[in-house]
């Protein structure tokens, strides 16, 4: 019998049975249900009255600073070394808490005249697939390290001398002790001096690297005909090995040359470089020709107030069909981060100033969330070390910060943002979290689009966050195409756009 | 909406928004979780249900909607589907019959099966499928035309031999 109706039919006739949980069981779950919607709505009424006392905890903290956010621990005495600012694992379980922030970014390294200054190119977790530095055959990896990053940079495109700049590579490890970082530094140099892997490497030269946050370090040149006769000059290799404490950085560049020339610029990159391996940044004189000796300089840094942060109007409104309209609501500063996936308070950014704002959309239950955070740096080095380090947390999405638990954490992709002046980059990445259920198991689900933007010395923070489940926030449910997508893909572009322009306007 | 009212909704219409959930999704015990969660929470929300024409539309929409969320994590996030209102039950066995039915059914595509369903198991009238989904009523019936008509071939794959097929 094929007959769809009459299948259909039987069906409907000849259910099957499903065990049922009684009425009253049914109800007390239901029961359970309302409390927990209950406590949303007080929590709400409670965010929303705390609107016109929030100027008072805004002032009271000090302009900038996140009101609610918990003290930053203290400030390292004089004798304490900057790894105290990134803890060592510890002895009994070894856990590095090395990430990518702590490579060296472009702002760090000098660039030998004439040629061009050094691009980034690739980051990679680990030591990546191809070799960086022929005179050294043992890795990092194999060497012991808890944690390896790499970072390989190159000559800006375009430039005159480029093509014959050769390359850099950047390597940071971590280790289980400073001993052990001391003893594979050791080792390294050793490698980098005789360069035995290459028959025929002559030592060209060596340069202590000192000072600065620095333990140990040392750079050695070698030089050695390539096997490849097209090519008529010969092959040098400066390789520049640091320690930070448990902490190692090897700094490689490759190029045809000549005549030596002393590795200063590689002995200089290391030193400022070794700053962002502890975890800090490096202070401004620190990546030039200057002595390391110098004085860091403190430039003036642009001061940030509330009106570099976005207003409610601005805020794209919420569909709503059949119900009344829910308009953004500016509410105080709440107990959370800035982004879902923040893996640190903002304040462990260490921006010269600070200033953020947080609204919410209620209808009655809390349905959206924009969460906005502004942050000046003294340096366009400091500011680009706190972009890849909030890249790393949209990255990887630790969510160390939040108490909801993850669903999933999207791609982080590159986003284009109109603004005047331009951005320089911004990311984004979309996280599914569990909604607060009251412990209880529940479909209410967050998609928090989390944005970082940089516009020179300033980052731009920005969450646009709306409550979904079963379905996202898409126009239908569930989405099956593109076009369903394309209301909430907006609603999040005019919240970024809004944010990033409001931020930008004493820039232009 | 009382508990009297409510347990008599309940006790009336659970087994068979089980079968018709299950027929949309052709997950058994998937279907009547959902539908116990969403009897839930018409409980949680008896103030509005007292207003709404059909008590049962509201649970069955809501089931479904359960029941695609509870899809969409597991396709997305990998993870096993919440267990809202308690431990897994033991199911009784599934007519053979209407497994091959509801695996046909889900071959189809979803508005197509969602307007069989409501229609040929829930025995709604077109006009009240087209409210429940939202689609105009000539949208609807076009739906169960192509729905009956493509449902009919995947039987006959599914039984060969049983429909003559012109070669």
């Amino acid at each position: 019998m094929n007959d769809p109706i009459s299948r259909l039919d039987q069906f409907r006739a000849n259910t099957p049975g499903a065990p049922m949980k009684s009425a009253a069981e049914v109800r007390r779950r239901g029961d359970q249900i309302r409390r927990r919607q209950r406590t949303i709505v007080t929590a709400g009424a409670v965010a929303l009255a705390a609107v016109v006392a929030g100027p008072i905890i805004f002032l009271s903290a000090g302009f900038g600073e996140r009101a609610t956010e918990p003290e930053p621990a203290p400030a390292p005495t004089p004798s304490q070394t900057p790894s105290t600012v990134a803890p060592s694992p510890s002895a009994s379980t070894p856990v590095s808490d090395l990430t990518r922030a702590n490579l060296p970014v472009e702002g760090d390294l000098v660039a030998e005249e004439p040629y061009p200054k050094w691009v980034q190119d690739q980051t990679y977790d680990g030591e990546g697939r191809s070799d960086y530095n022929e005179c050294l055959a043992t890795s990092l990896a194999d060497a012991g390290a808890l944690a390896t990053f790499r970072r390989d940079f190159v000559p800006e495109a375009g430039k005159e001398y480029a093509d014959s700049a050769g390359t850099l590579t950047a390597v940071a490890a971590e280790f289980a002790s400073a001993d052990e970082a001391e003893k594979v530094r050791a080792k390294l140099s050793e490698a980098a001096s005789s360069c035995t892997p290459v028959d025929g490497s002559d030592v060209a030269g060596s340069l202590p690297v000192e000072g600065g946050v620095i333990s140990h370090g040392d750079v050695n040149v070698v030089t050695y005909v390539p096997e490849d006769p097209s090519l008529n000059a010969r092959r040098e290799v400066a390789t520049a090995v640091v320690t930070v404490e448990d902490r190692l950085l090897v700094i490689t560049r490759r190029r045809g040359v000549q005549d030596y020339v002393s590795p200063t610029s590689v002995r200089d990159s290391a030193l400022a470089a070794a700053y962002r391996l502890a975890g800090s940044t490096p202070p401004p004189t620190t990546a030039s020709t200057s002595p390391p000796s110098s004085p860091p300089s403190s430039a003036p840094a642009p001061i940030l107030s509330d009106a570099d942060l976005v207003l409610a109007g601005s805020l794209p409104g919420l569909p709503l069909p059949g119900e009344s309209s829910a308009t953004w609501q500016q509410v105080a500063t709440q107990p959370t981060p800035t982004l879902y996936c923040q893996g640190a308070w903002l304040s462990s950014l260490k921006a010269a100033e600070s200033v953020s704002r947080e609204f919410r959309l209620e209808n009655p239950e809390e349905i959206g969330k924009v969460n906005v955070a502004v942050l000046e740096f003294a340096t366009k080095a400091a500011a680009d070390a706190a972009y890849e380090k909030v890249h790393g947390w949209l990255d990887t999405c630790p969510a160390t910060m939040a108490d909801a638990k993850l669903y999933t954490a999207g791609p982080i992709e590159s986003v284009e943002i109109d603004s005047d002046p331009k951005v320089d980059r911004a990311a984004q990445t979309l996280a599914e979290y569990a909604a607060d259920c009251g412990g209880e198991g529940c479909d209410s689900t967050w998609y928090d689009h989390q944005t970082v933007a940089q516009i020179g010395t300033r980052l731009v923070l920005v969450t646009h966050a709306e409550a979904g489940g079963p379905c996202p926030p898409t126009t239908a449910c569930p989405p099956e195409q593109d076009a369903d997508y394309a209301e909430w893909d907006k609603r999040v572009a005019q919240t970024v756009e809004a944010t990033v322009d409001r931020a930008v306007r004493d820039l232009s | 909406m009382d508990e009297d009212e409510f347990d008599a909704l309940y006790n009336a219409s659970y087994r068979r928004l089980c079968a018709q959930l299950y027929a949309m999704i052709g997950d058994f015990d998937e279907a009547s979780e959902c539908v116990q969660e969403a009897f839930a929470r018409a409980w949680a929300h008896r103030r509005k249900m007292s207003s709404v024409d059909y008590p049962e539309a509201w649970v069955r929409t809501t089931a479904y909607r359960l029941a695609v969320g509870r899809w969409r994590r597991k396709k997305y996030a990998g993870r096993a589907a919440d267990r809202a209102v308690g431990a897994r039950t033991e199911m009784p066995a599934i007519d053979e019959s209407h497994v091959a039915l509801v695996a046909a059914l889900r071959q189809l595509p979803e508005a197509q099966r969602q307007a069989i369903v409501l229609h040929h198991i829930a025995d709604l009238p077109v006009h009240q499928v087209a409210v429940e989904v939202g689609a105009p009523t000539g949208t609807v019936k076009a739906r169960l035309a192509r729905g009956r008509a493509a449902l009919a071939e995947l039987l006959a794959e599914d039984n060969p031999g049983a429909v003559w097929k012109e070669a």
